[in-house]
């Protein structure tokens, strides 16, 4: 790829991901977006991010693809894995080759090759001592990542951080724990509502997501309000599967 | 934070209790060495289970907490992980639509 449109890209991706102060905060949806353009930026098949919570326990927080086997394979890493590892020892994690990984993780390598991935690498999410998860890169291809790739996911899951951080200031400091809190509460629901919706359309949780995204995002709202709405009832399943019209794109883009 | 009252101390003391005899119990059926399925670590954070909670619910036409409850309840009543379970929900395997099976 050309030199200056992956700058170009990585710029834009900055500029979204410094952009927490706009009223419509999502953790989720934000988390979403920042692994969505890892995978744009760097050439892995998947991205996913790992958020701590308050037992220190890493939870899947947001994948770039919702697709269960993605979203397994950062399950996987509860004890033991990249993300895992980036969490612990706070510095980026690349692993190099296939053996490699089988060597550091004899018991996730192996379950994520049966799911066909072969090479990983993950990066913290931190703020000087402040740790709060980990982003985690993975590929299908066993072509490990280089040193210059690891540095602009790093830098993008600073910035993330950061802005997450950030928002955290603008209320009181101690609701920070809540709020990451919050933010794996709302992974709950979407997971819900992702199930309410599958079994009320009879199909599959993976198109069930996309149609909840694209609700959501096609009407300005809230990922997690969206899911909310669907578990009390109060957003009809119908309405989800209405085909939708392609509305402005949302505000906050202008 | 306020303190306990007596009456909620004594509740507190009954539930911890119960809670440790039932986790003794599980591991005393565990084979040497290993740790108790029940005790390993708990899944409930697993997607597919909050998936299927969400499915439960549609069938059973319950709330999410109870969808959750009856997933639990099968899987004990099975003798599967809940993790099991869920995913065979999810795959459509199962269906718990509250008629006794």
């Amino acid at each position: 790829m050309a030199a200056m449109a992956r700058e170009d890209r990585l710029i834009e991706a900055f500029v979204t991901l410094a952009d927490t102060m706009v009223d419509h905060f999502d953790m989720i949806d934000f988390l979403q977006t920042l692994a969505e353009r890892c995978v744009d930026l760097v050439d892995v098949t998947a991205a996913g991010i790992m958020l701590a919570d308050t037992n220190g326990e890493l939870r899947h927080a947001a994948c770039s693809n919702e697709q269960m086997r993605f979203v397994e394979l950062l399950e996987l890493q509860l004890e033991e894995g990249p993300c895992f590892d980036a969490f612990r020892s706070q510095v980026p994690v690349l692993c190099t080759s296939p053996e490699d990984a089988l060597r550091r993780w004899p018991n996730f390598a192996p379950k994520a090759k049966e799911k066909g991935f072969s090479a990983f690498s993950a990066v913290p999410m931190r703020l000087r001592a402040e740790v709060i998860g980990a982003l985690n890169l993975f590929s299908t291809d066993p072509i490990a990542l280089g040193h210059d790739d690891i540095q602009v996911v790093q830098a993008m899951a600073d910035i993330a951080t950061i802005g997450i951080l950030q928002e955290r200031s603008i209320r009181d400091a101690h609701a920070f724990s809540t709020q990451l809190e919050l933010a794996l509460e709302s992974r709950v629901v979407i997971e819900q509502a992702k199930g309410v919706v599958s079994e009320r359309t009879k199909i599959g949780v993976d198109e069930a997501f996309e149609r909840i995204r694209a609700f959501a995002r096609g009407h300005n709202r809230l990922l997690s309000e969206t899911a909310r709405q669907i578990i009390d009832g109060s957003l009809p399943t119908e309405e989800l599967t209405q085909p939708m019209q392609r509305a402005a794109k949302p505000a906050h883009d202008a | 934070m306020q303190a306990l009252g007596d009456e909620q101390f004594e509740d507190a003391l009954a539930v911890a209790h119960v809670a440790s005899r039932t986790v003794l119990g599980w591991q005393s059926v565990a084979g040497p060495g290993s740790l108790a399925w029940q005790l390993e670590h708990v899944p409930v954070h697993r997607a597919a289970v909050h998936q299927a909670s969400g499915m439960v619910s549609v069938q059973a036409e319950v709330s999410i907490a109870d969808g959750l409850v009856m997933l639990r309840a099968y899987a004990f009543a099975e003798d599967r992980p809940i993790s099991e379970v869920a995913a065979d929900v999810v795959k459509g395997a199962i269906r718990l639509d509250g008629q006794a099976a």
